[in-house]
């Protein structure tokens, strides 16, 4: 109990010093909000009991039996503690919800501070009634004069006994008044907490209530109960209880500020308070410390109280230094890494973000984020979408409907100018006559977060204000400013994502229409005992726009048929696959080769603009005689080779297919005898190029065939491919080639 | 492919330099035959001396070419046609459409 007595002074002076703290870093950090205002007076006045508790603990001992301790200003002044009480009423009455701003009695908010600043006078002027009485006796009996203040004094004379009697109850009577002040600020408060409906804010205010109505709870266990009912508490149990109330409720303000954002009071702040009441707790802990042990000390050596203390300085200089960083790492890891810590909510968001690629998700995600750490009401998403090509104002909670934004609205544009966060207020003067300013509007959008990359607007998002009521501070600010950062880089991604499933879905399409192209292309060459044939395509492309064919006619007739559209890719592949078509049809209808190009080149040129041609080279070969009939329109000119090594270009023909309609055609007729050698082939054989931009070329293409002569259709191809590959070795290569090679076997006379 | 122009006599001559390709070269020489068409231009010579080479989509944006002048009653002349080009417009049997002259002067004169 000793030991009790001796700390309660400090605990107290360092508490109250705590709380004082409190009161001035909340309003400190927002002066303008009422809420600060009022928690910051409640707080300065809770602070003001244990630090005169203090005093009085100090100067109780030193108090003579002549000036008695309960007649000094130090322990009347105490009563002003007791403003607490009105303040905190006023708390109640302005959070969790704001009914001052709705009373009709405005006055209400003053008067209720009055009870106890009469108490406040009772107990410093009327403590000792007999003194004013000898005053007031003194005055009396002098002439005219007394005969008007004979009956003011007598009136006085009664003021002062009717004080002075309530005085001698003024304990109970300001015990009842606190108590209902205690009950109605609790029922408010509990009141308020029911209608809040953010799963934030009602989590801030239990921890918020619990804390403050525990202690109120005990404080009227300790002093207002005993105080009504008469009850001793010994003097022990009332300074233990009395620390207990201050760390309860203190502790829960603190926590509630540190982790659940109570009052919105930035992290830097929130840190320094963390560090203040943790240096406070240890300073305690040192004074306690030394006090033992000097006492211990003393009681065994006499009076080396000096060496004592100079050890113990000596020892918590060596000790700061460690016991400051570990306290700092706990700090770190209990407090700071909350929820509600920015660094902690990039963190989190970004590490969400960077695996989304789905943009609901993505908004999703950055609406749950804002709406449970900074405690906005409504975030809105303004968004370029692709498919439309318009910006729009997609659709929320509480407005269903998504809206197209017109390109020439106005106060799209001044987003557009915006380089970072904005209030929407900068933009006042846009938003008269935009649909989307009046969106924004109706919408009670406070803040503006423009999403630019390199040179263009992505979009924005709107943010409302918070429910708090508190408006954005810097901090806020910056960290949104490093999220819509973050968002821009996300929706690039997702973009780019989108654009490769795009991509994807492309190349499975064009990979559908290469074995479409593959299915058009005969399977086998028809083969015989008496000729060699065969055929080889590869397109540059997966597509290509080369294609040759083999076609029976029905009368012992072998069409052959080899084309190149111009250009490459999925347009060259369109184009050849209708020119397909089309020859199956005219030689199904047995028509001559001229009249066969001159309807396909009139169709074409008709069908398709100017630029869109193709060379085509189509033979029609009777293997019992030999003949040879062919038209070429406008294609490389294929080779015949003789077994002498003598050789003919197949020139004639026509016009290249596709650009001019009505352009006639001529055909030629040759006989092909044995082992003679017929190769026909697209450009991207002859226009293969060396690294020096040379050409393959006819001639390479002609020598090899002549001098290889003696080689079966397939090796003539694979060996020409050879050579080729030899001097160009791209792969796929730079164009579509086609080669059909044909090797007479036997003597027309022999069949 | 660079482009540039100059008339004489009424007549547009144009002169491509480098290879006729596709892409962006067709849009650039078909933007310079309609600005000529536009200017009331009708005769145009292409230069092509200073063409190494041209492909398949080259050469049909020279047929487009000559299809826009013809159908706005026009006429498009070609001169120092390179060999490379000349065996090209011989194979496709083009040279039965396109008149080609050694010269540009003589292209413009045969208008």
């Amino acid at each position: 109990m000793e030991i009790l007595q001796k700390i309660v002074a400090p605990v107290y002076f360092i508490f109250g010093g705590i709380l004082l703290f409190l009161a001035y870093t909340i309003v400190r950090d927002n002066p303008r909000h009422r809420t600060n205002r009022t928690t910051g007076m409640m707080l300065f006045f809770a602070a003001l009991g244990p630090i005169f508790l203090a005093l009085g603990a100090i100067v109780k001992p030193i108090a003579s039996a002549q000036a008695p301790f309960e007649d000094s200003i130090v322990y009347n002044l105490f009563y002003i503690w007791e403003l607490f009480f009105p303040s905190f009423l006023l708390f109640s009455w302005v959070y969790p919800v704001d009914r001052l701003s709705l009373m009709k009695h405005r006055r209400l908010r003053y008067l209720i501070f009055f009870p106890h600043l009469f108490h406040l006078l009772l107990v410093l002027v009327f403590r000792n009634p007999e003194k004013i009485l000898q005053f007031l006796e003194f005055k009396s009996g002098e002439g005219f004069l007394s005969l008007v203040l004979e009956p003011l004094s007598a009136l006085m004379k009664w003021m002062v006994l009717g004080f002075s009697l309530l005085i001698s109850s003024e304990k109970t009577l300001f015990s009842l008044i606190n108590f209902i002040y205690i009950g109605l600020a609790l029922y408010y408060i509990i009141r308020g907490r029911m209608l809040m409906q953010n799963a934030q804010i009602r989590r801030q205010t239990t921890i918020l209530v619990g804390g403050i109505a525990s202690a109120v709870g005990i404080y009227m266990a300790l002093f207002l109960i005993p105080n009504l009912l008469n009850i001793d508490i010994p003097s022990g149990v009332k300074s233990g209880g009395t620390i207990l109330l201050l760390l309860v409720g203190g502790g829960s303000i603190g926590w509630a500020i540190i982790r659940h954002q109570f009052l919105d009071v930035k992290v830097i702040f929130r840190q320094s308070l963390v560090y203040t009441i943790s240096s406070g707790i240890l300073v305690g802990l040192y004074i306690l410390l030394v006090g033992q042990a000097d006492r211990m000390i003393t009681s065994v050596f006499g009076s080396q109280t000096n060496l004592v203390n100079i050890a113990f300085i000596i020892l918590a200089l060596i000790l700061y230094k460690p016991i400051i960083n570990r306290l700092d790492d706990l700090i770190q890891k209990i407090f700071i890494r909350s929820r509600s810590d920015h660094r902690n909510i990039l963190e989190r968001l970004s590490r969400r973000l960077i695996s989304v690629f789905d943009l609901e998700k993505i908004h999703e995600m950055i609406d749950q984020t804002l709406r449970t750490t900074l405690l906005v009401r409504h975030v809105y998403f303004i968004q370029y979408d692709d498919r439309l090509s318009e910006y729009v104002l997609l659709a929320s909670e509480d407005y269903p409907a998504r809206m197209i934004i017109s390109r020439d609205d106005r106060f799209l544009g001044a987003v557009g100018q915006l380089e970072s966060p904005a209030v929407i207020d900068r933009l006042e003067e846009y938003r008269r006559g935009s649909a989307l300013g009046e969106a924004m509007t109706k919408r009670r959008v406070k803040l503006i977060l423009p999403l630019k990359d390199a040179d263009h607007l992505l979009g924005f998002m709107a943010l409302t204000e918070k429910v708090t009521g508190y408006g954005f501070n810097t901090e806020d600010i910056n960290m949104l400013g490093v999220i819509s950062n973050q968002l821009v880089t996300v929706l690039t991604n997702a973009r780019l994502y989108a654009d490769s499933l795009e991509k994807q879905r492309l190349d499975k399409e064009i990979a559908m229409a290469r074995q479409i192209q593959l299915d058009l292309l005969p399977e086998k060459p028809p083969a015989s005992d008496s000729f060699d044939l065969c055929a080889y395509s590869m397109p540059s492309l997966t597509i290509g726009g080369d294609f040759y064919d083999f076609i029976h006619s029905g009368d012992g007739l072998i069409s052959m048929v080899i084309a190149d559209a111009s250009g490459k890719g999925l347009p060259a592949a369109l184009l050849v696959t209708q020119i397909q078509a089309m020859l199956r049809s005219e030689i199904g209808n047995k028509n001559d080769l001229p009249q066969i190009l001159y309807n396909i080149n009139t169709h074409v040129a008709e069908t398709t603009s100017s630029e869109k041609y193709a060379t085509l080279f189509l033979g029609r070969f009777n293997p019992n005689t030999g003949e040879f009939a062919y038209a070429n329109a406008g294609h490389n000119y294929p080779i015949l080779v003789k077994p002498d090594g003598s050789h003919r270009l197949l020139k004639k023909g026509g016009m290249l297919i596709g650009a001019f309609a009505g352009a006639e055609y001529e055909k030629d007729t040759i006989t092909l005898d044995k082992e003679d050698v017929l190769l026909i082939y697209t450009d991207g054989l002859s226009e293969a190029m060396n690294e020096a931009d040379e050409e393959f070329g006819e001639n390479r293409i002609l020598d090899y065939v002549v001098s290889q002569r003696h080689l079966g259709a397939e090796e003539i191809i694979n060996g020409v491919l050879e050579e080729m590959k030899k001097f160009d070795s791209s792969d796929p290569p730079r164009d579509d080639t086609t080669l059909i090679a044909l090797k007479i076997k036997g003597n027309v006379n022999d069949r | 492919m660079n482009l540039s122009d100059y008339e004489k006599d009424g007549v547009a001559v144009l002169e491509p330099k480098g290879k006729i390709m596709g892409g962006p070269d067709a849009t650039i020489l078909h933007e310079k035959l309609h600005e000529c068409l536009e200017k009331g231009t009708k005769k145009v010579v292409i230069d092509l001396a200073k063409v190494d080479w041209m492909n398949s989509t080259g050469l049909g944006i020279l047929i487009s070419g000559l299809t826009t002048l013809r159908n706005n009653g026009g006429e498009l002349k070609l001169s120092n046609v390179t060999d490379k080009i000349q065996s090209l417009l011989t194979i496709t049997k083009l040279v039965t459409v396109f008149e080609a002259y050694d010269s540009t002067e003589e292209a413009i004169e045969s208008f």
